[in-house]
């Protein structure tokens, strides 16, 4: 029964982390979702806002913006804009002969690398280099206008690999502003492009996402500047927030984990004290069952001695009557027989008085090697005159190859005659228990007793005698029982058909090891 | 006066023969039988005056028997002697018009002393039945 709570809670704990999973897996798909859109939107209205503000700017400016490129000046140039836009941190130019210039205002430049060689070629094949990053791990990313219009993100060691390998990595940035596989940010290594086979579907501006931080871009119309905007305050990216949903799950996982361990922990703790409880109170309930067993098959055997002692009795009696007569009179022949008889009912007597304290003693449990039929006959002695009385014919079905089996006499006995007297109760008067002995396959001897009434007669149904949780004061034998039959690996069945007919079935192993847990007397 | 009649029904042969024998030695016109068919077949054909009845007995319940026996004849008067110590089983033999009740091993004195007393409330009953048709 326990065995079975504690598989319940581990289920449902199971049950409970599935279900946080699949609640915190759901959000974060939600979140993530609500999250890039978010950011893209931002950032495209900043881009906006920004391509906006340097179309103006060039319309008037723009001889001298040129001026200022050419000659080195990104930096005031930066600085102009940041002066427009706070969202500006950044400004790059590429001129006619391919020499780059990007000013930051974060002063990293540092982590961009200006790589002349691959200008010219990238020039010289009819691209528009617009940018180029060196990765932490060393590997260049390079952002680059295809033919003047679309924007690609390439990954490699050196131009040359882009230009010479066509299955190089090459990330698109699409119309709806996602970067498409393969390419460094999403691992994807399988779909391979060719440069020649690019979509030309990429805008004047957009925000790509580049090892895991976005950035926006602005081409600006008939000019070679290029804006590059990465927002001040931060967008969170992707990785962030997946990172940070990975921490709650794992926390929030954690947390739960420790709930139910600690509630599963306080379940294991009140389980053992109520079993520890149970098992003292069997410890208490058993010698009364047996107790209670004696007194109710008291009734009956002391009707089976008063029997021979009222013969006896009455034998004496007549001896003694006799021995009043005149000597003559006396026939000795029938005081010798009246002696007899007495002798014989002290005999039956004394055997019944045998068996019974044979029952009764509870401290002589031991394990020995039991014929089954011969403790079920004994059983039997004690119900012969209620049997008689209630007109329950009985029919032995003893098979006769059944083998001994090693086990404690006494809680068999008690066992069998919980089982009988319950066979009793169940039919009432007139009818017929028939009693079979068998061995079954696995070293298993199985005792059943079929009850059959005459079809007219319904009879009671005995299920809740093996309902434990029905503790009727009628029943107590057979809730007793049920703690007898487990710590002999005994077993004990009920089945009821058509009204008129139970069987009570009981299966005895070969050999057991009684398990002392819940009963000592 | 005529021997009081005494039918003995006991399933337990060795008691209801030694018994009967006693109670012949002691001038009572006893019959002892083990059966509830003997037993009806015996009050229908010779009336016993009291009837010493046993409870517990196969095929009949004793209280059956004693129900059948005081529909038969209503002035037998029966005496339970059973081995039963149940006060149920009392109260149930007197209700259903038993004279009285004991245990066995019972001493036979006593049980002739339930027997005289038995007999005398049945004259008595008789005489009181005779006047009241007179």
């Amino acid at each position: 029964m326990y065995k079975a709570r504690n598989i319940l809670l581990v289920v449902l704990t199971m049950g409970a982390i599935l279900m946080l999973s699949l609640i915190v897996g759901a959000s974060f798909l939600q979140m993530r979702d609500y999250e890039k859109s978010y950011s893209y939107n931002e950032m495209l209205a900043s881009i906006e806002r920004i391509r906006a503000a340097i179309d103006s700017f060039f319309v008037s400016k723009v001889a001298v913006l040129k001026f200022i490129s050419f000659n080195g000046g990104g930096a005031d140039l930066l600085q102009k804009l940041t002066a427009m836009s706070s969202d500006i941190v950044g400004v790059g130019a590429v001129s006619e002969s391919g020499a780059v210039n990007y000013e930051l205002l974060y002063g990293s430049s540092a982590a961009i690398s200006v790589d002349s060689e691959w200008l010219k070629k990238t020039n010289a094949h009819g691209y528009y280099v617009s940018d180029v990053f060196t990765l932490s791990s060393g590997i260049r990313v390079f952002l680059i206008g295809v033919k003047g219009t679309d924007f690609l993100v390439l990954k490699a060691k050196s131009l040359d690999e882009i230009i010479i390998n066509d299955k190089y990595n090459v990330s698109i940035v699409n119309a709806d502003f996602k970067v498409q596989a393969p390419s460094y940010a999403y691992e994807d290594n399988e779909v391979k492009r060719s440069l020649e086979h690019l979509p030309s579907v990429f805008p004047t501006s957009t925000v790509i996402n580049v090892t895991g931080a976005l950035h926006g871009y602005v081409r600006v119309d008939g000019s070679e500047w290029i804006i590059n905007i990465i927002p001040k305050k931060g967008v969170h990216s992707i990785s962030f927030v997946e990172s940070t949903f990975f921490k709650i799950i794992v926390v929030a996982s954690a947390m739960v984990l420790l709930t139910i361990g600690l509630i599963v922990w306080g379940f294991v703790i009140n389980l053992r004290e109520a079993d520890k409880k149970t098992q003292e109170a069997v410890k208490k309930l058993l010698p009364f069952s047996r107790l209670s067993i004696i007194g109710r098959l008291a009734n009956n055997i002391m009707n089976e001695l008063n029997n021979p002692l009222e013969i006896i009795n009455q034998k004496a009696g007549l001896i003694n009557d006799m021995l009043m007569l005149p000597a003559a009179d006396i026939n000795k022949d029938k005081v010798v027989f009246l002696t007899q008889g007495i002798l014989d009912n002290i005999k039956r007597g004394r055997t019944i008085i045998h068996r019974f304290l044979k029952f009764a003693d509870t401290n002589t449990e031991t394990i020995e090697f039991l014929a089954v039929d011969s403790v079920l006959k004994d059983v039997l002695v004690f119900f012969k005159d209620e049997l008689a009385f209630r007109n329950i014919r009985v029919i032995r079905k003893f098979s006769t190859d059944v083998p001994t089996v090693n086990t404690n006499r006494c809680k068999v006995q008690q066992v069998f005659l919980n089982v009988i007297n319950g066979a009793i109760k169940f039919l009432g008067k007139d009818g017929t228990m028939i009693l079979y002995i068998h061995s079954v396959k696995g070293g298993v001897i199985m005792i059943e007793v079929i009850c059959e009434t005459t079809m007219d007669k319904k009879v009671r149904d005995a299920s809740h005698y093996f309902d434990q949780q029905d503790e009727k004061e009628d029943d107590f034998d057979f809730y007793a029982s049920q703690w007898i039959v487990k710590s002999i690996g005994v077993t004990m069945d009920y089945k009821l058909h058509d009204n008129n007919k139970a069987v009570f079935c009981v299966t005895i192993p070969v050999s057991t090891e009684e398990d002392n847990t819940y009963v000592k007397d | 006066m005529s021997k009081i009649k005494v039918l003995i029904i006991d399933d337990e042969n060795d008691f209801a023969s030694t018994f009967s024998e006693r109670l012949l030695m002691r001038g009572y016109l006893s019959c002892a039988v083990n059966c509830a068919e003997k037993a009806f077949k015996t009050v229908k054909e010779n009336a016993p005056d009291v009837v010493i009845l046993d409870l517990k007995m196969p095929s009949m319940d004793g209280i059956e028997m004693l129900k059948v026996l005081k529909k038969m004849d209503p002035s037998i008067e029966v005496i339970v002697l059973t081995g039963h110590g149940l006060s149920k089983g009392k109260d149930e033999a007197i209700k259903h018009g038993a004279f009285d009740y004991l245990l066995k091993p019972a001493d036979i004195d006593d049980i002739i002393e339930r027997i005289e007393r038995a007999n005398k409330k049945r004259m008595l009953e008789q005489q009181y039945l005779a006047s009241k048709r007179v």
